[in-house]
């Protein structure tokens, strides 16, 4: 084998190391990105995830005051407590807003988005007797069956008993 | 004798050539190594350290302080629609003057917070724990000692002093 040869070899010899190791480095790289792109995923999940929950948050904190429901004495504001005749009549406008599809209806589209809010007593009655002891308020379920429920327990006042019932507020909100 | 040297000289060179191989190998394999360890090491971070669920807390949290609320301020029709406030503090007392037909304060109030408790935070799934101070009303489900609780307490004036009435629920 002369020097010529040799050196050819060599050299052949060098540019598939060359190869291997660009192609090497390029498998390292894929696989470093793939697994980028999953923790990445992961962490827009997670934000995605975050957001959602501070929505949730923000949404009971205000059912549990709204103002259309609250029950006042003497005009002072009371603590986690709904009025029963202000329910029936709210509940009785928004269905028949949805239904006409008016302007107080997007109002309240705008408020509660894709989510179902019902009242329910829980004591003394208990019988999910609608308008009773039992106001579905605002129904709007969009496309999603993913759903997340929050409870609230309130007050429920009747204004003329002057009495107070224990009830629950329950928030599901569609994804 | 020329011969014998170049042999000699080629076998050293290959002998060099390997043992500088000998040592590639082994650095590769001690990177090789100190990377599955990070990997390792960061993989038993992420999954020993799970994201505190903020909502979970939060809600549990504004559970406990509105139902103690709600509860306290909730007319007992089994009792002339007396407050169940009133009847925790009557109950506090060492002598009862509430009696709701054959029923005293104490029985009275720990009815209808075993009523309120099962129709809701039972029929939830939430573990807890409700002491009303000073009193023999307690109620526990399934909360195991240790475990990270949120808690809710309400205060009930009486006369002399005040009863304090806690509700912890458990992150389980």
């Amino acid at each position: 084998m002369n020097e010529r040869e040799m050196k050819r070899i060599k050299a052949q010899l060098q540019t598939t190391e060359t190869i291997f190791v660009i192609f090497l480095i390029l498998v390292i790289v894929v696989i470093g990105f793939v697994i980028y792109s999953k923790f990445h995923e992961g962490t827009i999940k997670e934000k995605q995830r975050e957001q959602r929950a501070r929505e949730v948050i923000e949404l009971a904190h205000r059912m549990s005051s709204w103002p259309e429901l609250e029950c006042s004495a003497s005009g002072a504001q009371q603590f986690v407590c709904l009025d029963r005749i202000k329910l029936n009549v709210l509940s009785d406008f928004i269905n028949k807003s949805r239904h006409t599809d008016s302007q107080a209806f997007n109002y309240y589209y705008d408020l509660l988005g894709d989510s179902q809010i019902i009242v329910k007593e829980v004591y003394p009655s208990n019988t999910q007797t609608y308008k009773k002891d039992y106001w579905r308020l605002y129904n709007n379920p969009g496309s999603t069956s993913h759903q997340n429920i929050i409870w609230v327990p309130v007050n429920l006042y009747n204004p003329l008993s002057r009495t107070y019932a224990f009830g629950v507020m329950e928030i599901t909100l569609y994804e | 004798m020329k011969k014998k040297n170049k042999e000699a000289s080629e076998n050293m060179k290959h002998r060099k050539n390997m043992k500088k191989a000998q040592l590639e190998m082994i650095g590769l394999t001690v990177i090789v190594v100190i990377v599955i360890i990070a990997m390792m090491i960061f993989m038993v971070y992420k999954i020993g350290n799970p994201r505190e669920d903020i909502k979970k807390r939060y809600m549990d949290k504004e559970i406990a302080t509105n139902f103690l609320i709600a509860m306290t301020n909730t007319n007992v029709a089994e009792c002339n629609n007396l407050t169940l406030s009133s009847l925790i503090a009557d109950c506090a007392r060492d002598y009862h003057q509430i009696n709701c037909y054959d029923l005293n304060s104490c029985q009275a109030a720990n009815q209808t917070i075993h009523t309120l408790l099962s129709r809701t935070l039972d029929e939830w799934g939430l573990n807890y724990n409700l002491s009303v101070q000073n009193t023999d009303i307690s109620f526990v489900n399934q909360c195991k000692p240790g475990s990270d609780q949120v808690s809710g307490f309400s205060i009930i004036p009486r006369n002399p002093g005040q009863v304090e009435v806690s509700l912890r629920i458990c992150q389980e």
